[in-house]
């Protein structure tokens, strides 16, 4: 559970990361593009005035009716325009000959702005040295270039853009933060769920197993006194079907509480084994066993616990199959593929909810309590494994990566 | 033989009461733990079969009674032998998980018997320890463990499925007793332990 919290607060702090970097990224794109708009209109402004703003405008142009009083123009079209600008125009003749025509920068003198304008001459539009916008036009046959200094405005979108980030990773930051330390609240219901789920599987294991072993010695008694008899096979093959069911639970439980005992193995040879035991069976039922078991795998983990695991899989095989079933085990690299496969009148699409306890497929023919899978996921998750099941054109499909 | 039987489970000690007096082994019974001690003091018997789950008394202060007076001893458990033997380790001559089957027990028995009863020093022993005293350089072990002791020390195999979860808490024990080698398995063999030397 504690993985789960961890993954959880994860997971919500990626999500909001990747909330705010599309919203403060829009917001960011959107104030560097009506920057670059902004000293567009200026450059075309400048432009308009054959490469010079002009000192003396309409104070009243452009004003307007406010709710609070007349509101003047802002940015490009304010009037005071004139007086703040920083900028320069130089005209480049088709031979390469300069003239300055409005000089109004402090960073370069007019022999370096008319150098600066000869290198831009050939182009449209755009920055130049980082925070200076440009435009080159024609008039009356003649080239001219204005540069325009933005800093300041650039700043502001700096500063914007500066914060955006810092904003972010505070947020995402904090945001992990709660969720880790509320985490527990959160997962308060979903942990006494799983506790109490362990915990009648711990009592339903111990309560069933000394039972059993009184009902095989009374069994033993019956049969010394009055012979072997149907009725003594009945109960014989009961307490083999009961037993069956508490191991898996036993196990579903020990792997998730306490540590199990990790052991080298031959998994071909274990594989071999139990499907030779399950070959009588799913022959009884006119099924047809294709393995394809590489040799010589060997592998380190519980051999008890897949000695049940393998078992699993062949008797869902007896259970679910039509027709016929495969099993095929290989080492690729360093990796072990196990694949168990049946035709199965199920729907397509991913079915993992079969590993989930107590669930039972649609086509099951009995009902076989539901913890067969759900063992084998967690025999594959104890050793490091992943197991998945998907229905694809009619074929059942469990496919586990160890 | 007298066989004391151990179990709040009436219906248990009176099934395997019943068996072991159809093969002529005599037994007595207890309900909980205090009985259990008192059974043992009173003396004459020859094996205990407790169950974990003896009301009144702590089954380590059982065990450790038993230990203490040279009594063979098996527990009754739930969970499986390796895992328990792992978890809160050894006390016992033998653990027997439920649900067993007569033949489980009987064959625990039998194991447990014929180590008891034997004078040979056990593999990688010290001085004076016997199989029938149960311990490995002080290390108590199990009647199973002995048997892979003996296979290892005469350089046989133990099958994967005769060994598994217990060889773990045995070469464990071998380990921090100091014996030299390690458990090696190999494919279509087993597990054999491999001195030193002969790995290098």
């Amino acid at each position: 559970m504690k993985k789960a919290e961890k993954k959880f607060a994860l997971t919500a702090a990626l999500a909001l990361l990747a909330l705010l970097a599309v919203i403060l990224g829009i917001i960011n794109v959107l104030n560097f593009t009506m920057a670059a708009e902004d000293a567009d209109r200026i450059t075309l402004r400048i432009a308009a005035g054959q490469g010079a703003l002009s000192r003396k405008g309409d104070e009243k142009e452009g004003w307007r009716q406010g709710p609070l009083g007349p509101v003047g123009p802002m940015g490009p079209d304010s009037p005071e325009l004139s007086k703040t600008i920083r900028y320069f125009t130089v005209s480049v003749s088709k031979k390469g000959k300069t003239e300055v025509v409005a000089f109004e920068l402090s960073a370069v003198d007019e022999e370096e702005a008319a150098a600066w304008a000869k290198e831009l001459a050939s182009s449209g539009t755009g920055w130049t040295r980082g925070t200076y916008r440009y435009r080159v036009y024609e008039i009356d046959g003649k080239t001219y270039v204005t540069v325009v200094d933005q800093g300041r405005e650039l700043l502001s979108a700096y500063r914007i853009l500066f914060f955006s980030l810092c904003g972010t990773a505070i947020g995402v930051a904090a945001g992990y933060i709660v969720l880790r330390l509320t985490g527990r609240r959160i997962f308060a219901p979903l942990e006494e769920a799983d506790r109490k789920q362990k915990q009648f599987i711990a009592q339903a294991e111990k309560g069933f197993k000394v039972p059993l072993t009184v009902i095989s010695a009374a069994c033993e008694i019956l049969e010394e006194r009055t012979g072997p008899s149907e009725e003594t096979g009945v109960i014989r093959r009961q307490i083999g079907r009961m037993d069956a069911e508490v191991r898996k639970l036993g196990t579903l439980a020990v792997f998730e509480n306490e540590k199990t005992a990790k052991e080298l193995f031959s998994l071909s040879e274990l594989a071999e084994e139990t499907a030779d035991r399950f070959r009588p069976a799913l022959e009884e039922r006119g099924l047809l066993l294709k393995t394809g078991i590489q040799p010589e795998v060997a592998f380190r983990g519980d051999r008890e616990a897949f000695r049940g695991m393998l078992s699993e899989l062949f008797e869902n095989a007896v259970k679910y199959a039509e027709k016929e079933a495969s099993f095929t085990l290989a080492k690729e690299g360093e990796r072990i593929r196990i694949v168990a496969e049946n035709p199965a009148s199920l729907p397509d699409g991913t079915a993992d909810q079969v590993f989930d306890r107590f669930a039972v497929l649609p086509n099951a023919e009995e009902d076989g309590g539901g913890l067969g899978l759900a063992f084998v996921r967690e025999v594959v998750r104890a050793h490091g494994g992943r197991a998945a099941a998907e229905v694809r054109d009619g074929r059942f499909r469990i496919e586990i990566n160890l | 033989m007298r066989i004391l039987l151990a179990s709040p489970d009436r219906d248990l000690l009176w099934c395997y009461m019943t068996l072991f007096r159809e093969k002529g082994i005599e037994t007595a019974e207890a309900f909980d733990g205090a009985q259990t001690l008192a059974g043992i003091g009173e003396g004459g018997v020859d094996l205990l079969i407790l169950a974990e789950d003896v009301p009144r008394v702590e089954e380590k202060r059982i065990t450790s009674y038993a230990n203490e007076t040279g009594l063979p001893l098996i527990v009754l458990c739930t969970k499986e032998p390796g895992v328990r033997e792992l978890s809160s380790g050894v006390l016992a001559n033998a653990y027997l998980a439920h649900p067993f089957t007569p033949e489980d027990l009987e064959k625990t028995l039998a194991e447990v018997n014929e180590k008891r009863n034997s004078e040979e020093l056990i593999p990688w022993g010290r001085e004076g320890e016997t199989v029938s005293r149960f311990t490995l350089r002080g290390e108590r072990v199990t009647a199973r463990e002995i048997g892979f002791l003996e296979a290892f020390r005469e350089g046989k195999s133990v099958k994967a499925e005769d060994g598994g979860a217990y060889l773990a808490a045995l070469t464990g024990k071998m380990k921090k007793t100091g014996i030299p080698g390690k458990v090696r398995y190999r494919p279509n063999e087993g597990f054999r332990w491999v001195d030193d030397h002969e790995e290098s």
